[in-house]
Order: C-alpha cells, then structure tokens, then sequence
C-alpha cells in the first residue's frame, strides 16, 4: 500500500462536496459507498475486504484533492475505476494488505484455522447454537440436515410450515449462518 | 436490471466476460436487491460444493477461484458442519441440556455450595455480599477506573504475552466510522480485553484518552505509551471485560491538534 499521502481534513471535506454539495448527504453516500465496497471485495473473494475499501477511498480523496482525472466521471464510475485497480494489486500481493494494518497477527489470521482441532470446533458449534434463538436454531439444523435428494421437498415443506416463500426462509437461514459463523470464529479464536 | 442467477453464480466464480463483471459491479452500488441474490447465490454455491452437486467445472472454478478467502473457507466448513449434524445436537434438542455447558457464575456457585447444606452460613454470605454490593456502590465507579489505569501501566510490547486474551485491531484514520468488524462479543470475553488502535503517526506517547461509553465518559488515560512498530506504531489498551458492558464505545485522544476518534461495541 502506498504510504506517501497522508489524509488531511481539508481532503477529505473536498471529499465530501465532491459526493454532494449537501453535507449530510455526502456523509450518507460514503457511509453507503464504503459499505458496498467492502462487500463487493468480499464477494470477489478477498481476505482483507475493509482495509482495500479504506484503501481505494483514501485514494479516491487523495485524487479528488489534486482534481486527478475525478471531473468528468460519475462518483461511482470512478471510485469503481479505483476499486478495480485495488483489487488489480491485491491479487498480485495480498499480503501487502493484511502486513500493513495488522503486522503482528497477520501470519497468524492466515493460519488460524489450521490450530483448531475437531474438538473445538465441535465445542464451539454447540456453544454457537446455543446461543442463538431455539427456533433459530433448531430451523437451521433442520434445513440443513435433509438429504441432498429429498432436499427441494423437505425445504418446501418448511416453507409451507411456516407460511413463508422458499426464497424469504433462505434470506432467514442466510442470516441465521451469519450469526453463526460470527459467533463460531469468536469462540475459536478464545481458544487459541 | 435483474441478473439470473445461473450468471450470479459464474460471477462468483469468476467466470463471466470483463463487461458482465463490471455491470454487476456498478449495479451493487444501488441495488440492495442484488446483494441479497449475490448472497444466496454464494450460500447455493457452497451446499451444492458439499452436496457434490457442482459440474465438474464448476468443481474446479470453485476451488480455483471461489475459494479464496478465508471467510468463504469458514462458511464451508460451517456448512459442512451443520450438514453432518453437530454431534450431541439434534433437531429438537438445541438449547437442552445435551449442548455444552454454560459458565457458572460466582453467585451461583456461592448458592451451590452453601444452599442446601447450610442455611445458618448462606445467609452470613448473603449479609456479607450484601455489605460488599454496597461498598462496591459507594466507591462507585472511582476503583474501577483506578484498576483500568493501573493495568495500562503494564508494558504490552510483547504481545505473545496476550495471545489469549480476547483482542479487537482498530485500524486508522481519522475519518473511518464504525463498522460491523469492530465490535467485541460480551459472552465470549476473556478476563482481559486487548484493543490495538493502529496509527500511521510517528509518537512516544499520547497525553491523554478517553473512552466514553454513549456519551458518558467512563476513563480517563494519562501518558498513554505508544508502541513501535515495523509499520508505524499503536497505542495498546488493556481493559478488564468487567468493566465493558454492552453498548457502543468510543476512545478519543488527540494527535497534533487533531482529534482522532475510534468507535467499537460490545454485544
């Protein structure tokens, strides 16, 4: 990552008006624009999602500050031309975006997984689902539970139990695995 | 535009033209509808990844180019797990008392112990607590703050030392806001809470930080030091888990006349 510019105030609320002349606007549609960021990293399978969305803002502002090439293209057209060329040198050295921000754990956020045995993943499993809702719990155990044959059946089946459309109860187990998955990677980690 | 989602998953396999990628990239920005898809697209991907029931060159661009991260390889083996039932837990037993074994606590195990066997000993326990609550709430929050001052004293430049304690990194700069990383699970604390807030600045101390949970100021560190490192440097806390309650918090200090503010919660 490049560690030349610093960002200033000054920048940043050239930032701002370059979003939108209205202050509280522009601070909504960063909020919203680094969010999306973050996802769309994620989605494209990238480890470090949220230092590379901070990093193509900072570049975004760093541009915008000195008027590189931000004039004539839309917000988001640009930012996403930066966000593409982030992404471009993540995949050439990932780890330049993990060693920077969190130098002494990094090797071990690498490998963590690899510490863990069957028995505290297990444990933590447990100590997840108990956790959450009973319904939410024993919902997700059963729709993950059906065969691989008799799934569409069992599942609609679910649906019909509950009232709802097959694609609201993924959204539901969607979030649900979420939770789960939080809360797995928080135990583990109390066990290293 | 709605995208199918057969071409949702080739995205998320990387396996559509430059053009396509870049539509559905642009079209994220506004469409909270496509997110969801692109989640459930990833969710289908996965099971079907378990179930054996990818293409054979799905197969290979699943784990060629899908599974990359470390987040997707968790939700894998999240799924696996859940798919083969977790041992001790089926449908109708979550939550009963086949599931792991919660912590007790101290007020518990002081009613364990002297409960059932001697009544005339509970009750000089519950007197004496009963005077120990209120000392507690009489010196107020004044031996809490005392505590946490007296633990940053501590040198945590060997972070070895902490490896298992519960840590929360709060990366730079200034303008970041919270995000859904920063946060610290209550249930899941250890004794002692590590927070790391890393800094692009060049400094041997901060002169002072607050740490306000809400709007209410709950400490006050004087001479915070701050540690080098080969990146920069950051300024490392160590806060008991007794003294974070659920809620949002914000730890505020200033650096050449610029105040920087960090946010995290505890859930």
């Amino acid at each position: 990552m490049r560690k030349d510019w610093v960002l200033t105030q000054e920048a940043f609320d050239a930032f701002l008006k370059w979003l939108s002349p209205d202050r509280d606007d522009a601070a909504a549609q960063y909020e919203k624009i680094h969010r999306k960021l973050i996802k769309i990293f994620n989605f494209k399978g990238c480890d470090s999602s949220e230092i590379l969305a901070d990093e193509t803002i900072n570049r975004v502002i760093e541009r915008v500050f000195r008027s590189v090439g931000s004039g004539e293209t839309f917000p988001i057209q640009f930012i996403y031309g930066v966000a593409k060329i982030i992404h471009l040198e993540y995949i050439s050295n990932p780890k330049n975006f993990i060693l920077d921000i969190n130098p002494d754990l990094a090797e071990t956020s690498i490998t963590e997984t690899e510490f863990f045995g069957d028995d505290d993943m297990q444990t933590c499993m447990k100590f997840c689902l108990e956790s959450l809702k009973q319904t939410d719990s024993e919902l997700i155990i059963n729709y993950f539970s059906v065969s691989k044959e008799s799934k569409l059946a069992e599942r609609e089946l679910i649906c019909k139990k509950r009232g709802e459309s097959m694609n609201s109860l993924r959204v539901k187990i969607s979030r649900i695995r979420q939770k789960l998955q939080k809360c797995q990677k928080n135990c583990l980690s109390e066990k290293k | 535009m709605k995208f199918e989602e057969s071409e949702l998953r080739q995205y998320l396999l990387k396996n559509l033209s430059d053009e396509r990628t870049e539509k559905i990239d642009l079209q994220f920005f506004d469409d909270d509808e496509l997110e969801t898809s692109l989640i459930l697209a990833e969710e289908d991907l996965i099971e079907n990844y378990i179930d054996g029931t990818l293409s054979s060159p799905e197969r290979e661009l699943f784990q060629k180019n899908f599974l990359v991260s470390k987040h997707r390889r968790e939700h894998l083996e999240l799924l696996t797990q859940l798919k083969n039932k977790p041992s001790g837990l089926t449908e109708n037993t979550a939550g009963t008392s086949e599931a792991v074994e919660k912590p007790i606590s101290f007020i518990e195990k002081l009613a364990k112990i002297f409960q059932p066997k001697f009544p005339q000993v509970a009750a000089f326990a519950t007197l004496a607590l009963a005077f120990a609550v209120f000392g507690w709430w009489f010196i107020g929050l004044g031996g809490q703050t005392t505590e946490i001052a007296a633990l940053n004293k501590k040198d945590l430049s060997d972070l070895k030392t902490f490896q298992k304690s519960s840590n929360l990194n709060i990366s730079s700069d200034v303008m970041r806001g919270n995000n859904s990383e920063q946060n610290l699970q209550k249930d899941l604390l250890t004794e002692n809470v590590i927070i790391r807030i890393v800094l692009r600045e060049n400094l041997e101390t901060i002169p002072a930080l607050e740490i306000y949970r809400g709007e209410t100021l709950v400490e006050t560190l004087k001479n915070v030091r701050v540690y080098k490192t080969q990146y920069g440097s950051d300024i490392r806390l160590i806060l008991p888990a007794s003294s974070l309650e659920k809620g949002s918090y914000r730890i505020e200090f200033r650096v050449e006349d610029r105040q920087k503010s960090y946010n995290f919660s505890v859930q």
